[in-house]
C-alpha cells in the first residue's frame, strides 16, 4: 500500500512559506537581540585605591600587617600581625592574637604611641569586626566590638588611649563614623557620610566619602573625598557637631580635587596624606596641619601604571608611600615632615608590602612570596637594601573556605 | 544561580550507590510489573484462543484489526528511531554522575548564559533536582525509557498516538528545564552547535507521532515539515551570517581572541572521551582556527541551500538536500558536537540525529505516501479507520490490540515508577538526607550521659543543663567569630527548628561558644543579630569564664585551638542530641560541607529527625 511518487499538488504556496517563515525570523531577531552587548563600565571606584598593608609605632615597638598567601584568592589571602620590639631588630608574627580568620584584612591604630588597637575586617559570613587592644606589647590583648564592619581604609580605626576611639564602619545606611568613650565595645554613631554631607561644612565640600578617621589633641577628627575642587574635606567633632577645619588649604591644591588617603595623629598636629587630581593627572602631597595652618609638600606625580601599595608614618611626623609599578623596580618616598619635599629612598626589594622605620635611622622592608617574608634593611645613607631575617608563616590554606 | 548546586563532586560515592540502590529497587519493581503484564497477555491470549482468535486476530466473527493499510514510513520511522533515541537517552540518564552533575553540570551551565527571567525559571527545576538528586536522576532514567518502550511497543492506534504526545510533553520539560529554551535567548545562538536544543526536535516528532494517520495519507504533512525545516535551515544559515558575532573569525594568530567555533570546539575536545575522537576534535579545531572565515562560509551556503532544496518542497530537490542535509549533520555531530555524550554527564547525542530524522521523515511523507484509492468506496477504507468497537472487546477479539495495549500500559508503568517518587519529592520542601549523608556520614547513635554544666546564656542569664531535664537538647560547639562553617550550621539549627513544627517546644537548641578570646555575651549577641536567630525562643547560646568553657568542652570531647597564620579558630564539629533524660542519643558531624541551600536543608532534616528521635524515646 506504499507508493512510490508524490499526489496532490506542488505548486509552491509563497503566502505559507511567508507565513512559516516569520516566527523563524522572530526567532533569529530574538537571537540577535541576544547577543553580546557592551554595557556601561561603572565609575565609582576611589580614584586612589587606599592598601591595608602599612606600620605604625608605639612606645612598646612597631607594627605592621601585610597580606600573605595566595593573594589573588580573596579567601586564601591571609593577613598577618608582625611585631618588633623597641631596641629589637627581629619582627614576630602575632596574628595568633586576633583569635579570627583574618581574609578581610587588619586595621591598626596606634593610640597615642602607648598602645595598639586592632580591628579585625569582617569577611565571608561575618559581618561584624571584633577589636583586639594591647598596652603591654602582645603579652596580653583586651577585646572589644563593633557591630558592624570596619570599612577597608587603613585608617578606619583610630585611638586616642584605651577608652577613647573612632572607627569607620559599612553600615546599611552607608559609611559611618562611630565613638567610644568608654571602651572597646560601646559605640556610638558620631555621624553618618549623608548626615555629614547634608551640614553646610558637607554641603561646601561636595562630600563623598569618609575615608579616615584622627584625633588632634582628643578632638576627633574624619577625612574624606570632596568633589569641590579646592576643598580639603578634613572635619573636626566640637559637641557633636562637625565642621570642616577653618584654616584654608595649601594653596598649591587650588583648583584640585581631593581625597584624603589618610589621617595620622603627631605631635600637637595631624599629618594627612591627599591624593590630587586636576582632571587629567593624579599625584599625592603630603599635609601638615600644626597650630591652625596647613603646609604641605609638592606632588609626588603617579603614572597610569604606578599602584598605591602601601603607606604611613615614619619616625616623627613624616609619611612614606611605597608605590608599585608594573613595569621597573618599586619606589619608596618619603615626605618627612611640614615643608619637606619627596625624598626617594633606594627602590625596595621585589615582593615589598610595606615598610617600617627604625631601628635608629634605618629603614625596613617587609617583603611577601606567598608564605614567606623576608625582612630587608636600607641603613642611613646606604643605596643597597640588606636581606636579614626570614619568617615562614604556616598559612592553613583552606581553612576560611 | 550561585549557590544553586548541592557543591558536592558528581561522583561522590555515597550519591552514587544510593542512586545505583534507587535504580535497582526500581527495576524490581518494574521487573515485577512486566512480569504481571506478561501473566495478564498469557491468560488473555489463552482466553483469546479459547474462542478460536488467531494470532492475525481472524476471529469467527470479523477481521478485528481497524488499519487497512500499514503504518506510514515517516511515522515508523519517527515512532522508531525516537523510542530508540529515548531509551538511549534514559540509559545516558543512569551514568553515575547525574544525580549531582546534572544541575550545576547541565541545567545551571546551559542556564549560564540565558537572560535572568530563564534562569529563574530554570532555578525551579534546579531546586527540586539539588534537592532530590536520587528521585530526580531515577525518574528522568525510567520516564525517558518508558516513553522510548511505549514508542516502540505501540505502533498504532490512540496508544501509539499517547506515545506521541508524551513525547511531546516530557520534551518540552527537557527543552525549557533541561537546555534553557535551547539557548535561544542566549548570545551566541548557531545551528553548528545544536541550536534550538535536540529535546525540540523529540516534540516535533512526538507532534507527528501523535497526529492522526490519516493525515500521512497525503503529501501535505511531509510538505509543512520540510518548508518547517527550510525555513528554519534559511533563518540559522541568516544568523549564521551575521556580522560581529564571532563566527567569521578562527584565531588570527597564537593567543589572539579566539572565534566562537573555535572556542567550542577546543571546550568539547577536552571532554573525556576516547583518544580517536577527541584528536579528530581538535584537528578540526585547528582546522576551523586557521580557516574560520572559510569553514563559516561553507556553513552558511551549505545552511541556505539545503533551506532552500526544503522550502522548494520537490522531491528531486529535497533528495538532494536530504542528503546534503544528512552529511552536513553527521559531520557537524562528529566534528563539532563531538557526539553530544561523552563525559559522563552528556544527556543525549545532541540535535542533529534528531534533526536529521525529522527531515528525512518529511521527505518520506511526501515520496512514500499510502496509494491514494482510485474508487470511493477503496478511498474510504483507505483513509478512514474502521468504526471504533468497544475497547473491551478488542482486548478480547484482536491480539495485536491486546499486546499494544498491554505493551503501553507496560512503559506507562516503567514511566510512572520515575515519575511518582519525582512528583512527591518534588512536593517536599526539605532536601534529601541524603546530601548531609554524603557531607557527614549517618549520625551515630549513642547512649551516653550528658554531663551536666551552667553557663550564661547570650543575654547574660545562667543557664544549667540539668534544669533542662524534660526536653530535647541539640547541643553544639560555634566560634562566635568564625567566618564560614558556624554561620552555616547556626543556619541549620534554625532550619532545622522551623521543620520541628509544634515539637520544637519540646526542644532546645544550645551552642556553646568555642571561641577562647572573644568570650563576653556581646559577641554572642552579634553572632545571634548576624544569623538572625535573635527570634528563636528556644535558642541557647552559651558562653563562660575561660576555665568553665574548657571544662565543658574537654567533657564533650570538644577541641578548640589557636591556629596559626590568621586562620580562625580550629574546633570539632558536632553535635549531641540529648534527650529528656539526659542521655545523649545521637552524635552528628555537623561539619557544613559546600553550605549550599541543599545541604543545609538536608542537615537539618537529619538533625530535625534525630530531635523528633530524642523527643519521643525519654
Amino acid at each position: 500500500m506504499i507508493a512510490e511518487g508524490t499526489s496532490g499538488a506542488e505548486r509552491r504556496s509563497a503566502p505559507r512559506v511567508i507565513v512559516l517563515a516569520l516566527p523563524a525570523l522572530t526567532a533569529i531577531l530574538l537571537a540577535a537581540c541576544g547577543s553580546p552587548s557592551r554595557t556601561p563600565s561603572g565609575s565609582a571606584a576611589p580614584s586612589i585605591p587606599t592598601p591595608l598593608a602599612t606600620s605604625v609605632q608605639t612606645s612598646a615597638g612597631t607594627w605592621a600587617t601585610v597580606a600573605m598567601g595566595h593573594l589573588n584568592q580573596p579567601l586564601n589571602t591571609f593577613w598577618q600581625l608582625l611585631f618588633r620590639p623597641a631596641g629589637g631588630t627581629s619582627w614576630s608574627n602575632q596574628v595568633q592574637a586576633t583569635a579570627a580568620a583574618t581574609n578581610g584584612g587588619l586595621v591598626l591604630a596606634s593610640a597615642r604611641g602607648r598602645g595598639l588597637l586592632v580591628g579585625v575586617r569582617p569577611t565571608n559570613l561575618l559581618t561584624f569586626s571584633p577589636l583586639i587592644f594591647t598596652s603591654d606589647a602582645g603579652r596580653s590583648w583586651s577585646t572589644g566590638l563593633l557591630g558592624e564592619g570596619l570599612v577597608a581604609h587603613p585608617d578606619a580605626l583610630a585611638a586616642n588611649s584605651a577608652s577613647q576611639l573612632l572607627a569607620l564602619v559599612s553600615a546599611r545606611a552607608g559609611t559611618q563614623v562611630l565613638s567610644s568613650n568608654s571602651g572597646l565595645s560601646w559605640w556610638r554613631t558620631s555621624i553618618t557620610t549623608s548626615a555629614l554631607a547634608a551640614t553646610v561644612s558637607g554641603r561646601s565640600c561636595g562630600l563623598a566619602s569618609i575615608t579616615a578617621v584622627a584625633y588632634i589633641n582628643g578632638t576627633a577628627l574624619a577625612g574624606g573625598s570632596c568633589s569641590r575642587p579646592g576643598v580639603l574635606g578634613i572635619f573636626s567633632e566640637r559637641a557633636g557637631s562637625w565642621r570642616l577645619l577653618e584654616a584654608a588649604p595649601p594653596s598649591s591644591l587650588e583648583g584640585d580635587r581631593i581625597e584624603v588617603l589618610a589621617l595620622q595623629a603627631g605631635g600637637d598636629g595631624v599629618g594627612a596624606l591627599l591624593g590630587i587630581s586636576d582632571g587629567s593627572a593624579i599625584s599625592l602631597v603630603a599635609a601638615w596641619y600644626v597650630d591652625g595652618r596647613w603646609s604641605s609638600s609638592r606632588a609626588l606625580p603617579l603614572s597610569a601604571s604606578d599602584e598605591v601599595s602601601s603607606f604611613g608614618p615614619t619616625r616623627g611626623n613624616g609619611i612614606f608611600v611605597l608605590l608599585r609599578a608594573s613595569s621597573g623596580p618599586a619606589q619608596l618616598a618619603v615626605a618627612s615632615g611640614p615643608g619637606a619635599g619627596w625624598q626617594q629612598l633606594a627602590p625596595p626589594p621585589a615582593g615589598t608590602a610595606t615598610v617600617a622605620f627604625g631601628p635608629a635611622s634605618s629603614v625596613e622592608a617587609l617583603a611577601v612570596q606567598d608564605t614567606v617574608l623576608s625582612v630587608w634593611t636600607l641603613t642611613a645613607h646606604s643605596r643597597e637594601w640588606v636581606h636579614g631575617q626570614t619568617i615562614k608563616v604556616p598559612i592553613e590554606f583552606g581553612s576560611s573556605e | 544561580m550561585s549557590g544553586m548546586s548541592t557543591g558536592l563532586e558528581a561522583n561522590d560515592q555515597t550519591v552514587v550507590s544510593a542512586f545505583h540502590r534507587a535504580l535497582l529497587t526500581q527495576g524490581l519493581v518494574i521487573l515485577l510489573i512486566l512480569m504481571l503484564v506478561g501473566v495478564v497477555w498469557i491468560l488473555l491470549r489463552a482466553f483469546q484462543l479459547s474462542r478460536g482468535v488467531t494470532s492475525q486476530g481472524a476471529a469467527p466473527a470479523a477481521s478485528p484489526s481497524p488499519f487497512t493499510f500499514p503504518e506510514p514510513a515517516a511515522r515508523r520511522l519517527l515512532r522508531l528511531s525516537f523510542g530508540a533515541l529515548w531509551i538511549f537517552d534514559g540509559v545516558l540518564q543512569s551514568q553515575p554522575k547525574m544525580p549531582l552533575g546534572m544541575g550545576p553540570d547541565v541545567i545551571q551551565s546551559t542556564a549560564a548564559a540565558s537572560p535572568a527571567w530563564v534562569q529563574h525559571l530554570d532555578n525551579a527545576l534546579l531546586t527540586v533536582w539539588n534537592y532530590h538528586p536520587i528521585a530526580t536522576a531515577t525518574a528522568a532514567v525510567w520516564i525517558q525509557l518508558g516513553i522510548g518502550v511505549w514508542l516502540l511497543a505501540a505502533p498504532r492506534g490512540n496508544w501509539s498516538r499517547l506515545a506521541g504526545l508524551a513525547s511531546v510533553l516530557w520534551g518540552l520539560n527537557v527543552w525549557v528545564f533541561g537546555e534553557a529554551f535551547g539557548g535561544i535567548f542566549a548570545p551566541g545562538l548557531t545551528w553548528l552547535f545544536g541550536a534550538p536544543g535536540a529535546a525540540v526536535f523529540y516534540c516535533v516528532a512526538g507532534v507527528l507521532i501523535a497526529l492522526r494517520e490519516s493525515a500521512w495519507t497525503t503529501p501535505r504533512t511531509g510538505r509543512i515539515v520540510l518548508r518547517g525545516m527550510g525555513v528554519f535551515f534559511v533563518g540559522m544559515a541568516v544568523l549564521q551570517a551575521w556580522p560581529g558575532r564571532g563566527f567569521w573569525q578562527g584565531e588570527p594568530r597564537a593567543g589572539a581572541v579566539s572565534g566562537t567555533l573555535t572556542t567550542m570546539i577546543r571546550e568539547m575536545s577536552e571532554t573525556p572521551q576516547p583518544h580517536l575522537l577527541s584528536s579528530l576534535v581538535r584537528s578540526f579545531g585547528g582546522f576551523v582556527a586557521t580557516h574560520g572565515w572559510e569553514v563559516n562560509l561553507f556553513a552558511v551556503i551549505a545552511l541556505a541551500a539545503i533551506g532552500t532544496t526544503f522550502l522548494a518542497a520537490r522531491p528531486s530537490l529535497v533528495r538532494a538536500g536530504v542528503i546534503a542535509g544528512c552529511v552536513l549533520c553527521l559531520a557537524d555531530w562528529i566534528l563539532i558536537e563531538d557526539f553530544g555524550f561523552f563525559g559522563g554527564i552528556g544527556t543525549d547525542p545532541n540535535s542533529m540525529i534528531p534533526m536529521a530524522l525529522v527531515f528525512v521523515a518529511g521527505y518520506l511523507a511526501i515520496t512514500r505516501v499510502p496509494v491514494l484509492a482510485t474508487s470511493e468506496a477503496d478511498a474510504h477504507a483507505t483513509t478512514q479507520q474502521a468504526p471504533a468497537r468497544p475497547w473491551r472487546e478488542r482486548l478480547r477479539a484482536d491480539p495485536a490490540y491486546a499486546f499494544r495495549a498491554l505493551a503501553a500500559l507496560a512503559a506507562l508503568a516503567i514511566t510512572a515508577v520515575g515519575a511518582v517518587p519525582m512528583a512527591l519529592a518534588a512536593t517536599e520542601p526539605h532536601a534529601d538526607r541524603i546530601i548531609a549523608e554524603a557531607v557527614d556520614g549517618t549520625p551515630n547513635a549513642v547512649d551516653l550521659s550528658a554531663t551536666p554544666f551552667t553557663l550564661l546564656d547570650q543575654h547574660g542569664q545562667p543557664v544549667s543543663l540539668t534544669a533542662l531535664h524534660g526536653r530535647a537538647i541539640a547541643l553544639t560547639f560555634l566560634d562566635d567569630v568564625c567566618t564560614s562553617d558556624c554561620p552555616i550550621i547556626a543556619q541549620e539549627f534554625r532550619l532545622a527548628d522551623g521543620m520541628l513544627g509544634a515539637d520544637a517546644r519540646r526542644v532546645e537548641l544550645i551552642a556553646v561558644d568555642a571561641n577562647p578570646l572573644y568570650i563576653a555575651p556581646d559577641y554572642l549577641a552579634a553572632f545571634d543579630r548576624q544569623e538572625g536567630l535573635e527570634g528563636v525562643p528556644n535558642w541557647l547560646y552559651l558562653t563562660g569564664s575561660l576555665a568553665q568553657l574548657k571544662s565543658v568542652w574537654s567533657s564533650y570531647g570538644a577541641t578548640v585551638e589557636y591556629s596559626p597564620g590568621g586562620a580562625m579558630i580550629a574546633h570539632s564539629e558536632s553535635a549531641d542530641v540529648i534527650d529528656g533524660d539526659g542521655h545523649i542519643r545521637y552524635v552528628l558531624d555537623t561539619d557544613p560541607g559546600p553550605g549550599t541551600g541543599a545541604s543545609k536543608s538536608s542537615f537539618a532534616v537529619t538533625l530535625a529527625d534525630a530531635l523528633e528521635s530524642a523527643i519521643h524515646s525519654s
